[in-house]
Protein backbone atom coordinates (compact mmCIF):
# COMPACT_ATOMS: atom_id res chain seq x y z
CA UNK A 1 0.00 0.00 0.00
CA UNK A 2 1.08 3.28 -0.69
CA UNK A 3 1.20 6.13 2.07
CA UNK A 4 -1.94 8.09 0.18
CA UNK A 5 -3.95 5.19 0.46
CA UNK A 6 -3.26 3.96 4.11
CA UNK A 7 -4.62 7.33 5.15
CA UNK A 8 -7.61 7.28 2.78
CA UNK A 9 -8.28 3.86 4.44
CA UNK A 10 -7.96 5.09 7.71
CA UNK A 11 -10.44 7.96 7.01
CA UNK A 12 -13.04 5.63 5.47
CA UNK A 13 -12.93 3.87 8.68
CA UNK A 14 -13.28 6.76 10.95
CA UNK A 15 -16.20 7.61 9.35
CA UNK A 16 -17.71 4.13 8.97
CA UNK A 17 -16.99 4.29 12.67
CA UNK A 18 -19.45 6.66 13.35
CA UNK A 19 -22.16 5.96 9.89
CA UNK A 20 -22.24 2.03 10.84
CA UNK A 21 -22.91 2.19 14.52
CA UNK A 22 -25.60 5.21 13.87
CA UNK A 23 -26.80 3.49 11.11
CA UNK A 24 -27.67 0.24 12.86
CA UNK A 25 -28.55 1.66 16.07
CA UNK A 26 -31.35 3.97 14.34
CA UNK A 27 -32.45 1.21 12.37
CA UNK A 28 -32.97 -0.75 15.61
CA UNK A 29 -34.51 2.45 17.07
CA UNK A 30 -37.56 2.09 14.18
CA UNK A 31 -38.63 -1.49 14.59
CA UNK A 32 -41.95 -1.71 15.67
CA UNK A 33 -43.32 -2.51 18.45
CA UNK A 34 -44.13 -6.13 19.03
CA UNK A 35 -47.47 -7.56 20.74
CA UNK A 36 -45.76 -9.96 22.75
CA UNK A 37 -43.54 -12.72 21.14
CA UNK A 38 -39.82 -11.85 21.36
CA UNK A 39 -39.03 -14.73 18.81
CA UNK A 40 -40.72 -14.50 15.95
CA UNK A 41 -41.41 -17.46 14.32
CA UNK A 42 -41.13 -19.70 17.17
CA UNK A 43 -39.99 -23.06 15.90
CA UNK A 44 -40.75 -24.99 18.66
CA UNK A 45 -43.77 -23.34 20.06
CA UNK A 46 -46.39 -25.48 20.61
CA UNK A 47 -50.73 -24.75 21.07
CA UNK A 48 -52.05 -24.08 23.96
CA UNK A 49 -54.59 -26.61 25.06
CA UNK A 50 -58.08 -24.08 24.76
CA UNK A 51 -59.33 -23.10 21.36
CA UNK A 52 -61.05 -19.18 22.32
CA UNK A 53 -62.59 -18.16 19.00
CA UNK A 54 -61.85 -20.49 15.59
CA UNK A 55 -62.20 -17.47 13.08
CA UNK A 56 -63.98 -18.48 9.84
CA UNK A 57 -60.98 -19.54 7.53
CA UNK A 58 -60.12 -17.17 4.47
CA UNK A 59 -58.48 -17.94 1.37
CA UNK A 60 -55.42 -19.95 1.88
CA UNK A 61 -55.26 -19.96 5.63
CA UNK A 62 -57.62 -20.09 8.74
CA UNK A 63 -56.34 -18.55 12.80
CA UNK A 64 -57.61 -19.18 16.06
CA UNK A 65 -57.14 -17.36 19.24
CA UNK A 66 -56.26 -19.91 22.47
CA UNK A 67 -55.45 -20.31 25.88
CA UNK A 68 -54.37 -21.99 28.76
CA UNK A 69 -57.34 -24.10 31.22
CA UNK A 70 -56.78 -21.18 33.67
CA UNK A 71 -57.35 -18.28 30.69
CA UNK A 72 -53.61 -16.52 31.87
CA UNK A 73 -52.15 -16.68 29.20
CA UNK A 74 -53.12 -16.13 24.51
CA UNK A 75 -52.00 -17.03 21.39
CA UNK A 76 -52.45 -16.76 17.70
CA UNK A 77 -52.56 -19.76 15.94
CA UNK A 78 -52.21 -19.46 12.49
CA UNK A 79 -52.37 -22.20 10.10
CA UNK A 80 -51.74 -21.63 5.88
CA UNK A 81 -53.71 -24.44 4.62
CA UNK A 82 -53.14 -23.91 1.23
CA UNK A 83 -49.09 -22.30 -0.06
CA UNK A 84 -49.90 -18.60 0.08
CA UNK A 85 -49.24 -16.66 -2.99
CA UNK A 86 -46.83 -14.44 -0.98
CA UNK A 87 -43.90 -16.25 -0.09
CA UNK A 88 -43.40 -14.31 3.45
CA UNK A 89 -45.58 -11.62 5.41
CA UNK A 90 -45.97 -10.00 9.03
CA UNK A 91 -49.13 -9.84 10.77
CA UNK A 92 -49.69 -6.70 12.98
CA UNK A 93 -52.15 -5.58 15.29
CA UNK A 94 -53.81 -2.47 14.63
CA UNK A 95 -57.14 -0.38 15.64
CA UNK A 96 -59.86 -1.35 14.21
CA UNK A 97 -60.36 0.87 10.63
CA UNK A 98 -57.01 2.18 11.24
CA UNK A 99 -55.17 -0.15 8.24
CA UNK A 100 -51.69 1.46 8.79
CA UNK A 101 -49.43 -1.47 9.78
CA UNK A 102 -46.98 1.47 11.10
CA UNK A 103 -49.42 2.21 13.85
CA UNK A 104 -50.22 -0.92 15.11
CA UNK A 105 -47.87 -4.02 16.65
CA UNK A 106 -46.13 -6.62 14.92
CA UNK A 107 -47.23 -10.41 15.91
CA UNK A 108 -45.47 -12.30 13.96
CA UNK A 109 -44.20 -13.24 10.62
CA UNK A 110 -45.17 -16.21 8.29
CA UNK A 111 -44.07 -17.95 5.58
CA UNK A 112 -46.21 -19.52 2.58
CA UNK A 113 -46.66 -22.54 3.95
CA UNK A 114 -47.26 -24.57 7.60
CA UNK A 115 -48.65 -23.16 11.20
CA UNK A 116 -47.29 -20.68 13.54
CA UNK A 117 -47.80 -20.06 17.20
CA UNK A 118 -47.73 -16.39 18.67
CA UNK A 119 -47.69 -15.29 22.00
CA UNK A 120 -50.11 -12.62 22.60
CA UNK A 121 -51.16 -10.61 25.18
CA UNK A 122 -55.00 -10.15 26.52
CA UNK A 123 -56.23 -7.61 23.87
CA UNK A 124 -56.48 -10.63 21.21
CA UNK A 125 -58.59 -11.86 23.74
CA UNK A 126 -61.90 -12.38 21.00
CA UNK A 127 -64.94 -10.63 21.91
CA UNK A 128 -67.72 -8.90 20.20
CA UNK A 129 -66.29 -5.39 20.75
CA UNK A 130 -62.87 -5.57 20.31
CA UNK A 131 -61.34 -1.99 18.89
CA UNK A 132 -58.70 -4.20 17.43
CA UNK A 133 -58.28 -6.14 13.91
CA UNK A 134 -55.23 -8.28 12.52
CA UNK A 135 -53.62 -6.87 9.30
CA UNK A 136 -51.32 -9.61 7.15
CA UNK A 137 -49.11 -7.64 5.28
CA UNK A 138 -46.68 -8.16 2.63
CA UNK A 139 -43.34 -6.13 3.88
CA UNK A 140 -41.84 -6.86 0.71
CA UNK A 141 -44.28 -5.30 -1.78
CA UNK A 142 -45.25 -3.10 1.23
CA UNK A 143 -49.19 -3.96 1.06
CA UNK A 144 -51.76 -4.72 3.21
CA UNK A 145 -52.82 -8.75 2.09
CA UNK A 146 -55.76 -9.29 4.42
CA UNK A 147 -57.75 -7.27 7.22
CA UNK A 148 -59.68 -9.56 9.95
CA UNK A 149 -62.00 -7.50 12.60
CA UNK A 150 -60.74 -9.58 16.09
CA UNK B 1 -42.77 3.58 -13.92
CA UNK B 2 -41.15 4.71 -17.16
CA UNK B 3 -38.39 6.32 -15.91
CA UNK B 4 -36.85 3.12 -14.29
CA UNK B 5 -38.03 1.41 -17.67
CA UNK B 6 -36.12 3.95 -19.57
CA UNK B 7 -32.53 3.24 -17.43
CA UNK B 8 -33.49 -0.49 -17.76
CA UNK B 9 -33.33 -0.26 -21.47
CA UNK B 10 -30.26 1.72 -21.72
CA UNK B 11 -28.13 -0.37 -19.23
CA UNK B 12 -29.39 -3.53 -21.91
CA UNK B 13 -28.12 -1.27 -24.97
CA UNK B 14 -24.90 -0.79 -23.41
CA UNK B 15 -24.25 -4.54 -22.54
CA UNK B 16 -25.73 -5.68 -25.68
CA UNK B 17 -22.89 -3.62 -27.49
CA UNK B 18 -20.48 -4.65 -24.84
CA UNK B 19 -21.05 -8.54 -25.83
CA UNK B 20 -20.64 -7.53 -29.80
CA UNK B 21 -17.40 -5.77 -29.01
CA UNK B 22 -16.33 -8.58 -26.49
CA UNK B 23 -16.19 -11.01 -29.77
CA UNK B 24 -14.41 -8.63 -31.36
CA UNK B 25 -12.40 -8.06 -29.28
CA UNK B 26 -11.49 -11.46 -28.07
CA UNK B 27 -10.76 -11.91 -31.51
CA UNK B 28 -8.59 -8.86 -32.67
CA UNK B 29 -8.20 -6.31 -30.06
CA UNK B 30 -7.23 -8.25 -26.67
CA UNK B 31 -3.31 -9.37 -27.69
CA UNK B 32 -2.67 -5.79 -28.90
CA UNK B 33 -3.29 -3.92 -25.63
CA UNK B 34 -1.33 -6.05 -23.70
CA UNK B 35 1.27 -7.82 -24.09
CA UNK B 36 0.94 -10.39 -21.28
CA UNK B 37 -1.94 -11.96 -23.43
CA UNK B 38 0.23 -13.51 -25.44
CA UNK B 39 0.62 -16.99 -24.61
CA UNK B 40 -1.97 -17.40 -22.10
CA UNK B 41 -4.74 -19.80 -22.16
CA UNK B 42 -8.38 -20.23 -22.68
CA UNK B 43 -8.93 -20.13 -18.92
CA UNK B 44 -7.77 -16.78 -18.71
CA UNK B 45 -9.77 -15.49 -21.90
CA UNK B 46 -13.09 -16.89 -20.41
CA UNK B 47 -12.14 -15.52 -17.07
CA UNK B 48 -12.01 -12.05 -18.48
CA UNK B 49 -15.04 -11.71 -20.52
CA UNK B 50 -17.73 -10.36 -18.22
CA UNK B 51 -15.19 -7.63 -17.29
CA UNK B 52 -14.65 -7.21 -21.26
CA UNK B 53 -18.63 -7.25 -21.64
CA UNK B 54 -18.92 -4.44 -18.74
CA UNK B 55 -15.93 -2.34 -19.12
CA UNK B 56 -15.59 -2.26 -22.94
CA UNK B 57 -15.39 1.17 -23.54
CA UNK B 58 -12.04 1.63 -21.77
CA UNK B 59 -10.90 -1.61 -23.50
CA UNK B 60 -12.21 0.39 -26.74
CA UNK B 61 -10.24 3.05 -26.13
CA UNK B 62 -7.13 1.65 -24.68
CA UNK B 63 -7.41 -0.58 -28.51
CA UNK B 64 -7.76 2.80 -30.61
CA UNK B 65 -4.68 3.95 -28.62
CA UNK B 66 -2.52 0.46 -29.48
CA UNK B 67 -3.37 0.83 -32.80
CA UNK B 68 -1.83 4.47 -33.41
CA UNK B 69 0.90 3.51 -31.74
CA UNK B 70 1.82 0.47 -33.93
CA UNK B 71 0.95 2.89 -37.13
CA UNK B 72 2.69 6.11 -36.25
CA UNK B 73 6.31 4.43 -35.91
CA UNK B 74 5.50 2.86 -39.61
CA UNK B 75 4.58 6.31 -41.00
CA UNK B 76 8.04 7.93 -39.66
CA UNK B 77 9.66 4.97 -41.49
CA UNK B 78 7.83 5.84 -44.59
CA UNK C 1 4.32 -8.52 -16.01
CA UNK C 2 6.72 -10.17 -18.56
CA UNK C 3 5.39 -13.73 -18.33
CA UNK C 4 1.76 -14.40 -19.86
CA UNK C 5 -1.56 -14.31 -17.85
CA UNK C 6 -3.01 -17.33 -16.15
CA UNK C 7 -6.80 -17.78 -15.70
CA UNK C 8 -5.86 -18.48 -11.77
CA UNK C 9 -1.65 -19.01 -10.65
CA UNK C 10 -2.88 -22.29 -8.59
CA UNK C 11 -0.07 -23.23 -6.77
CA UNK C 12 -0.31 -26.34 -3.75
CA UNK C 13 -0.91 -22.66 -1.28
CA UNK C 14 -3.37 -21.33 -3.21
CA UNK C 15 -4.87 -24.54 -3.82
CA UNK C 16 -5.17 -25.45 -0.24
CA UNK C 17 -6.96 -22.38 0.67
CA UNK C 18 -9.29 -22.68 -2.34
CA UNK C 19 -10.39 -26.45 -1.04
CA UNK C 20 -10.63 -24.69 2.79
CA UNK C 21 -12.82 -22.49 1.39
CA UNK C 22 -14.86 -24.48 -0.47
CA UNK C 23 -15.27 -27.27 2.16
CA UNK C 24 -16.50 -24.40 4.45
CA UNK C 25 -19.12 -23.05 2.37
CA UNK C 26 -19.98 -26.40 1.59
CA UNK C 27 -20.69 -27.55 5.28
CA UNK C 28 -22.81 -24.16 6.20
CA UNK C 29 -25.05 -24.59 3.68
CA UNK C 30 -25.81 -28.27 4.05
CA UNK C 31 -25.69 -27.70 8.29
CA UNK C 32 -28.59 -24.77 7.38
CA UNK C 33 -30.11 -26.92 5.03
CA UNK C 34 -30.67 -29.90 7.61
CA UNK C 35 -31.51 -27.55 10.85
CA UNK C 36 -34.17 -25.69 8.81
CA UNK C 37 -35.72 -29.29 7.42
CA UNK C 38 -35.57 -30.73 11.09
CA UNK C 39 -36.78 -27.33 12.92
CA UNK C 40 -38.81 -25.39 10.33
CA UNK C 41 -39.90 -28.46 7.63
CA UNK C 42 -42.38 -25.94 6.70
CA UNK C 43 -40.34 -23.50 4.61
CA UNK C 44 -39.73 -23.55 1.10
CA UNK C 45 -36.73 -24.56 -0.68
CA UNK C 46 -36.39 -20.93 -1.81
CA UNK C 47 -36.75 -19.50 1.31
CA UNK C 48 -33.63 -22.07 3.08
CA UNK C 49 -31.54 -21.08 -0.04
CA UNK C 50 -32.20 -17.17 0.25
CA UNK C 51 -31.09 -17.58 4.16
CA UNK C 52 -28.43 -20.40 4.08
CA UNK C 53 -26.66 -18.01 1.29
CA UNK C 54 -27.14 -14.98 2.68
CA UNK C 55 -25.91 -15.59 6.04
CA UNK C 56 -22.81 -17.47 4.45
CA UNK C 57 -21.76 -14.15 2.74
CA UNK C 58 -22.20 -12.18 5.42
CA UNK C 59 -19.49 -14.20 7.34
CA UNK C 60 -17.22 -14.57 4.58
CA UNK C 61 -17.26 -10.91 3.80
CA UNK C 62 -16.57 -10.28 7.92
CA UNK C 63 -13.28 -12.42 7.47
CA UNK C 64 -12.10 -11.05 4.42
CA UNK C 65 -12.49 -7.41 5.46
CA UNK C 66 -10.36 -8.04 8.95
CA UNK C 67 -7.66 -10.20 6.68
CA UNK C 68 -6.13 -6.93 6.14
CA UNK C 69 -5.97 -5.08 9.40
CA UNK C 70 -5.07 -8.53 10.78
CA UNK C 71 -1.98 -8.94 8.70
CA UNK C 72 -0.65 -5.54 10.10
CA UNK C 73 -1.03 -6.66 13.28
CA UNK C 74 0.27 -9.64 13.16
CA UNK C 75 2.37 -11.20 10.20
CA UNK C 76 1.13 -14.78 11.21
CA UNK C 77 -2.37 -13.94 9.44
CA UNK C 78 -0.64 -13.34 5.84
CA UNK C 79 -0.85 -16.74 4.34
CA UNK C 80 -4.86 -15.48 3.94
CA UNK C 81 -3.92 -12.35 2.33
CA UNK C 82 -2.59 -14.51 -0.41
CA UNK C 83 -5.21 -15.48 -1.59
CA UNK C 84 -7.92 -13.27 -0.66
CA UNK C 85 -9.07 -12.73 -4.09
CA UNK C 86 -10.56 -16.31 -4.21
CA UNK C 87 -12.48 -15.60 -1.03
CA UNK C 88 -14.20 -12.03 -2.20
CA UNK C 89 -15.17 -14.11 -5.60
CA UNK C 90 -16.32 -17.11 -3.83
CA UNK C 91 -18.52 -14.56 -1.82
CA UNK C 92 -20.01 -12.89 -5.11
CA UNK C 93 -21.25 -16.15 -6.51
CA UNK C 94 -22.71 -16.95 -3.15
CA UNK C 95 -24.55 -13.78 -2.61
CA UNK C 96 -25.10 -13.74 -6.13
CA UNK C 97 -27.72 -17.07 -5.28
CA UNK C 98 -29.51 -15.23 -2.94
CA UNK C 99 -29.85 -12.12 -5.01
CA UNK C 100 -31.70 -14.11 -7.50
CA UNK C 101 -33.38 -16.22 -5.82
CA UNK C 102 -35.11 -13.46 -3.69
CA UNK C 103 -35.64 -11.83 -7.05
CA UNK C 104 -37.20 -14.81 -8.42
CA UNK C 105 -39.29 -15.32 -5.27
CA UNK C 106 -40.20 -11.83 -4.50
CA UNK C 107 -40.43 -10.22 -7.72
CA UNK C 108 -41.10 -12.66 -10.68
CA UNK C 109 -44.79 -13.65 -10.15
CA UNK C 110 -46.26 -10.32 -11.40
CA UNK C 111 -46.20 -8.86 -14.54
CA UNK C 112 -44.19 -6.36 -14.10
CA UNK C 113 -40.16 -6.74 -15.05
CA UNK C 114 -38.76 -8.23 -11.69
CA UNK C 115 -35.93 -5.29 -11.55
CA UNK C 116 -38.43 -2.95 -12.25
CA UNK C 117 -40.63 -4.28 -9.80
CA UNK C 118 -37.71 -4.80 -7.29
CA UNK C 119 -37.05 -1.00 -7.57
CA UNK C 120 -40.65 0.51 -8.16
CA UNK C 121 -42.71 -2.00 -5.01
CA UNK C 122 -41.44 0.27 -2.23
CA UNK C 123 -40.68 3.62 -3.25
CA UNK C 124 -40.29 4.79 0.95
CA UNK C 125 -37.27 6.29 0.20
CA UNK C 126 -37.90 9.37 2.50
CA UNK C 127 -38.57 6.78 6.00
CA UNK C 128 -36.02 4.60 7.33
CA UNK C 129 -38.62 2.12 9.05
CA UNK C 130 -40.17 1.58 5.60
CA UNK C 131 -36.92 2.01 3.51
CA UNK C 132 -36.66 -0.11 0.53
CA UNK C 133 -34.20 -2.39 1.73
CA UNK C 134 -33.61 -4.51 -1.17
CA UNK C 135 -32.72 -1.84 -3.01
CA UNK C 136 -29.81 -1.77 -0.49
CA UNK C 137 -28.73 -4.96 -0.98
CA UNK C 138 -29.10 -4.65 -4.91
CA UNK C 139 -26.24 -1.87 -5.07
CA UNK C 140 -24.06 -3.61 -2.92
CA UNK C 141 -24.25 -6.96 -5.21
CA UNK C 142 -23.29 -4.68 -8.06
CA UNK C 143 -20.34 -3.35 -6.18
CA UNK C 144 -19.42 -7.05 -5.49
CA UNK C 145 -20.12 -7.97 -8.77
CA UNK C 146 -17.64 -5.09 -10.24
CA UNK C 147 -15.05 -6.42 -7.89
CA UNK C 148 -15.25 -10.36 -8.71
CA UNK C 149 -15.34 -9.69 -13.05
CA UNK C 150 -12.17 -7.16 -12.19
CA UNK C 151 -10.42 -9.49 -9.88
CA UNK C 152 -7.95 -11.16 -12.43
CA UNK C 153 -4.83 -9.11 -12.49
CA UNK C 154 -5.10 -7.77 -16.41
CA UNK C 155 -7.94 -5.76 -14.98
CA UNK C 156 -5.37 -4.23 -12.31
CA UNK C 157 -3.14 -3.73 -15.18
CA UNK C 158 -5.92 -1.82 -18.36
CA UNK C 159 -7.75 -0.04 -16.13
CA UNK C 160 -4.71 1.35 -14.37
CA UNK C 161 -3.79 0.73 -11.01
CA UNK C 162 -6.04 3.95 -10.01
CA UNK C 163 -9.16 3.20 -11.48
CA UNK C 164 -9.12 -0.51 -10.21
CA UNK C 165 -7.50 -0.14 -6.26
CA UNK C 166 -10.67 2.60 -6.26
CA UNK C 167 -12.96 0.24 -7.90
CA UNK C 168 -11.82 -2.24 -5.11
CA UNK C 169 -12.25 0.56 -2.14
CA UNK C 170 -16.00 0.57 -3.14
CA UNK C 171 -15.87 -2.46 -1.10
CA UNK C 172 -16.42 -0.69 2.22
CA UNK C 173 -19.75 1.39 0.61
CA UNK C 174 -21.02 -2.07 -0.21
CA UNK C 175 -20.39 -3.46 3.16
CA UNK C 176 -22.33 -0.40 4.72
CA UNK C 177 -24.90 -1.32 2.34
CA UNK C 178 -25.54 -4.85 3.49
CA UNK C 179 -25.47 -3.62 7.24
CA UNK C 180 -27.68 -1.83 6.36
CA UNK C 181 -30.15 -4.11 3.93
CA UNK C 182 -30.17 -6.75 6.68
CA UNK C 183 -30.79 -3.70 9.89
CA UNK C 184 -33.85 -2.24 7.46
CA UNK C 185 -34.81 -5.85 5.70
CA UNK C 186 -35.20 -8.78 8.06
CA UNK C 187 -34.38 -7.55 11.06
CA UNK C 188 -37.56 -5.20 11.62
CA UNK C 189 -39.34 -8.16 11.41
CA UNK C 190 -37.40 -10.25 13.45
CA UNK C 191 -37.90 -8.76 17.48
CA UNK C 192 -34.99 -11.10 18.44
CA UNK C 193 -31.87 -9.18 19.50
CA UNK C 194 -29.55 -11.94 18.56
CA UNK C 195 -29.59 -10.61 14.96
CA UNK C 196 -28.68 -6.78 15.93
CA UNK C 197 -26.11 -7.77 18.45
CA UNK C 198 -24.20 -10.24 15.83
CA UNK C 199 -24.75 -7.21 13.18
CA UNK C 200 -22.90 -4.87 16.25
CA UNK C 201 -20.23 -7.25 17.38
CA UNK C 202 -19.67 -7.50 13.16
CA UNK C 203 -19.18 -4.16 12.51
CA UNK C 204 -17.43 -3.46 15.94
CA UNK C 205 -14.87 -5.68 15.13
CA UNK C 206 -13.99 -4.57 12.01
CA UNK C 207 -14.44 -0.69 12.71
CA UNK C 208 -11.90 -1.77 16.14
CA UNK C 209 -9.25 -3.77 13.49
CA UNK C 210 -9.18 -1.00 11.02
CA UNK C 211 -8.70 1.53 13.16
CA UNK C 212 -6.01 -0.02 15.06
CA UNK C 213 -4.05 -0.74 12.53
CA UNK C 214 -4.88 2.21 10.25
CA UNK C 215 -3.66 4.41 12.86
CA UNK C 216 -0.55 2.33 13.59
CA UNK C 217 0.78 2.42 9.61
CA UNK C 218 -0.68 6.56 9.24
CA UNK C 219 1.81 6.78 12.59
CA UNK C 220 4.83 5.11 11.13
CA UNK C 221 4.29 7.51 8.02
CA UNK C 222 4.95 10.19 10.43
CA UNK C 223 7.97 9.77 12.19
CA UNK C 224 10.21 12.44 11.90
CA UNK C 225 14.59 11.81 11.39
CA UNK C 226 16.12 14.69 12.55
CA UNK C 227 19.46 14.13 12.19
CA UNK C 228 20.29 14.66 8.37
CA UNK C 229 23.45 15.37 6.54
CA UNK C 230 24.74 15.83 3.24
CA UNK C 231 21.40 15.04 2.10
CA UNK C 232 21.67 11.52 4.19
CA UNK C 233 19.04 10.99 7.32
CA UNK C 234 20.30 8.64 10.04
CA UNK C 235 17.39 5.97 10.55
CA UNK C 236 18.59 3.74 12.51
CA UNK C 237 20.98 0.87 13.89
CA UNK C 238 22.60 -1.73 11.69
CA UNK C 239 21.55 -4.54 14.54
CA UNK C 240 17.67 -2.95 14.06
CA UNK C 241 17.37 -4.90 10.99
CA UNK C 242 17.80 -8.94 10.95
CA UNK C 243 19.38 -10.65 7.87
CA UNK C 244 17.74 -11.22 5.15
CA UNK C 245 14.82 -8.82 6.49
CA UNK C 246 14.34 -4.79 5.78
CA UNK C 247 12.93 -2.03 8.04
CA UNK C 248 10.83 0.25 6.49
CA UNK C 249 11.35 4.42 6.50
CA UNK C 250 8.92 6.91 5.26
CA UNK C 251 11.45 10.25 5.34
CA UNK C 252 9.68 11.92 1.92
CA UNK C 253 6.70 11.18 0.32
CA UNK C 254 6.42 7.06 0.24
CA UNK C 255 8.43 4.41 2.47
CA UNK C 256 11.82 3.28 1.70
CA UNK C 257 13.24 -0.44 2.47
CA UNK C 258 16.16 -0.98 3.84
CA UNK C 259 17.29 -4.57 3.42
CA UNK C 260 20.44 -6.65 4.93
CA UNK C 261 21.56 -9.29 3.34
CA UNK C 262 24.60 -11.17 2.65
CA UNK C 263 26.98 -8.84 4.26
CA UNK C 264 25.41 -5.64 2.87
CA UNK C 265 22.70 -3.06 2.92
CA UNK C 266 20.61 -1.95 -0.04
CA UNK C 267 18.07 0.09 0.28
CA UNK C 268 14.76 -0.44 -2.46
CA UNK C 269 11.35 2.00 -2.59
CA UNK C 270 8.33 0.02 -0.45
CA UNK C 271 5.33 -0.53 -3.20
CA UNK C 272 5.63 -3.75 -4.86
CA UNK C 273 5.05 -3.16 -8.33
CA UNK C 274 2.44 -5.89 -8.36
CA UNK C 275 -0.47 -4.29 -6.11
CA UNK C 276 1.46 -2.16 -4.13
CA UNK C 277 2.66 -5.15 -1.36
CA UNK C 278 5.00 -3.74 1.12
CA UNK C 279 8.18 -4.73 0.17
CA UNK C 280 10.18 -4.14 3.23
CA UNK C 281 7.74 -6.41 5.23
CA UNK C 282 9.13 -9.64 3.05
CA UNK C 283 12.46 -11.47 3.19
CA UNK C 284 14.93 -12.05 0.74
CA UNK C 285 14.50 -15.27 -0.62
CA UNK C 286 17.07 -17.07 -3.17
CA UNK C 287 19.05 -13.91 -3.72
CA UNK C 288 15.82 -11.94 -4.31
CA UNK C 289 13.23 -9.40 -2.07
CA UNK C 290 10.03 -11.50 -2.28
CA UNK C 291 6.95 -9.57 -1.55
CA UNK C 292 4.98 -10.59 1.06
CA UNK C 293 1.48 -10.37 -0.36
CA UNK C 294 1.85 -12.52 -4.07
CA UNK C 295 5.90 -13.49 -4.09
CA UNK C 296 6.83 -10.50 -6.84
CA UNK C 297 10.44 -10.31 -6.79
CA UNK C 298 13.32 -7.66 -6.95
CA UNK C 299 17.15 -8.33 -6.67
CA UNK C 300 18.28 -5.69 -3.70
CA UNK C 301 21.51 -4.41 -5.83
CA UNK C 302 18.94 -2.74 -8.53
CA UNK C 303 15.48 -3.41 -7.73
CA UNK C 304 14.86 -5.52 -10.92
CA UNK C 305 12.80 -8.68 -11.51
CA UNK C 306 14.80 -11.29 -12.67
CA UNK C 307 13.90 -12.64 -16.04
CA UNK C 308 11.49 -13.16 -17.75
CA UNK C 309 9.68 -10.34 -15.85
CA UNK C 310 10.39 -6.59 -16.04
CA UNK C 311 9.27 -5.23 -13.00
CA UNK C 312 11.94 -2.67 -11.72
CA UNK C 313 11.05 -0.29 -8.43
CA UNK C 314 13.61 2.66 -7.83
CA UNK C 315 16.70 2.25 -5.70
CA UNK C 316 18.37 4.49 -3.22
CA UNK C 317 21.90 5.25 -1.37
CA UNK C 318 22.44 3.94 1.96
CA UNK C 319 25.86 4.01 4.14
CA UNK C 320 27.24 2.75 7.28
CA UNK C 321 29.33 5.02 9.38
CA UNK C 322 30.17 2.97 12.18
CA UNK C 323 26.78 1.05 13.17
CA UNK C 324 24.30 3.69 12.24
CA UNK C 325 22.34 3.65 8.73
CA UNK C 326 21.98 6.69 6.69
CA UNK C 327 19.46 6.42 4.38
CA UNK C 328 19.53 9.41 1.12
CA UNK C 329 15.83 9.90 0.26
CA UNK C 330 16.65 10.66 -2.94
CA UNK C 331 15.35 7.98 -5.62
CA UNK C 332 17.25 6.57 -8.68
CA UNK C 333 15.38 5.56 -11.77
CA UNK C 334 13.34 2.53 -11.51
CA UNK C 335 15.97 -0.69 -11.91
CA UNK C 336 19.10 1.30 -11.11
CA UNK C 337 22.13 -0.53 -9.68
CA UNK C 338 23.37 0.98 -6.37
CA UNK C 339 26.66 -0.63 -4.37
CA UNK C 340 24.80 -0.99 -1.61
CA UNK C 341 26.67 -0.33 2.23
CA UNK C 342 29.38 -3.22 2.96
CA UNK C 343 28.79 -4.03 6.64
CA UNK C 344 32.52 -4.75 7.88
CA UNK C 345 33.20 -6.86 11.26
CA UNK C 346 33.39 -3.60 13.03
CA UNK C 347 30.03 -2.03 12.28
CA UNK C 348 28.37 -5.88 12.69
CA UNK C 349 29.23 -5.57 16.90
C1 LIG D 1 -30.29 -8.04 -5.75
C2 LIG D 1 -29.84 -8.01 -4.55
C3 LIG D 1 -30.58 -8.45 -3.31
C4 LIG D 1 -31.92 -8.67 -3.11
C5 LIG D 1 -33.07 -8.52 -4.10
C6 LIG D 1 -32.08 -9.10 -1.74
C7 LIG D 1 -33.29 -9.41 -1.15
C8 LIG D 1 -33.43 -9.82 0.13
C9 LIG D 1 -34.69 -10.15 0.75
C10 LIG D 1 -36.05 -10.08 0.05
C11 LIG D 1 -34.45 -10.54 2.02
C12 LIG D 1 -35.47 -11.00 3.04
C13 LIG D 1 -35.63 -12.46 2.87
C14 LIG D 1 -36.50 -13.05 3.91
O1 LIG D 1 -36.34 -12.71 5.07
O2 LIG D 1 -37.32 -13.88 3.56
C15 LIG D 1 -33.02 -10.45 2.24
C16 LIG D 1 -32.39 -10.77 3.40
C17 LIG D 1 -31.01 -10.75 3.58
N1 LIG D 1 -30.08 -10.33 2.65
FE1 LIG D 1 -30.45 -9.75 0.77
N2 LIG D 1 -30.84 -9.15 -1.15
C18 LIG D 1 -29.90 -8.76 -2.07
C19 LIG D 1 -28.54 -8.67 -1.88
C20 LIG D 1 -27.88 -8.98 -0.71
C21 LIG D 1 -26.46 -8.87 -0.50
C22 LIG D 1 -25.44 -8.37 -1.54
C23 LIG D 1 -26.22 -9.32 0.78
C24 LIG D 1 -24.91 -9.45 1.55
C25 LIG D 1 -23.77 -9.78 1.15
C26 LIG D 1 -27.47 -9.69 1.36
C27 LIG D 1 -27.61 -10.20 2.64
C28 LIG D 1 -28.82 -10.49 3.23
C29 LIG D 1 -28.96 -11.02 4.55
C30 LIG D 1 -27.82 -11.36 5.52
C31 LIG D 1 -30.33 -11.18 4.78
C32 LIG D 1 -30.98 -11.70 6.08
C33 LIG D 1 -31.12 -13.17 6.09
C34 LIG D 1 -32.18 -13.62 5.12
O3 LIG D 1 -33.36 -13.44 5.38
O4 LIG D 1 -31.80 -14.14 4.07
N3 LIG D 1 -28.46 -9.49 0.44
N4 LIG D 1 -32.43 -10.01 1.06
S1 LIG E 1 1.69 -6.83 -4.24
FE1 LIG E 1 1.32 -8.70 -5.18
S2 LIG E 1 3.29 -9.49 -5.17
FE2 LIG E 1 3.64 -7.61 -4.34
Amino acid sequence: MIKKLRKKHLQIWTALAVLLPVGIISAWLVIPPAAKDKLLQPASARALPVILKAYPSRVGFEFNIRTNTDTTQFQLEWVNNQTLTYPTATIYQTQLNDGNVQHGRLVGRIEARGSYYFMVDSTFKPSYNSTYQLVLYDFIHQKNMDIIKL
Amino acid sequence: MSTMTVILAAISLYLVAGIIFTIIFQLKGLSKIDEGVNGSGWGFRIIIIPGCIVFWTGLLRKWIKANKEIIDPAKEHA
Amino acid sequence: MGASYLAVGWNRQKKIYDWLIFAFCVLYLATFVVLTAIFNPDYTFETVLIRATSTLAVIILHVTLSIGPLTRINKKFLPLLYNRRHLGVSMFCIILVHGSFSILQFHSLGNVNPFVSLFTSNTHFGSLADFPFQALGFFALIIFFLMAITSHDFWLHNLSPKVWKTLHMFVYLAYFLVVMHVMLGVIQYETNPVFIIIMLIGAFTLIALHLIAGTREVNKDDVIYKLKQDGYVLVCDVKDIEEDRAKMFCLDTERIAVYKTGGKLFAVNNVCKHQNGPLGEGKVIDGCITCPWHGYQYLPQNGQSPPPFKEKVSTYDVKLEGTHVWLNPKAYAEGTERPGAVISVVNAE
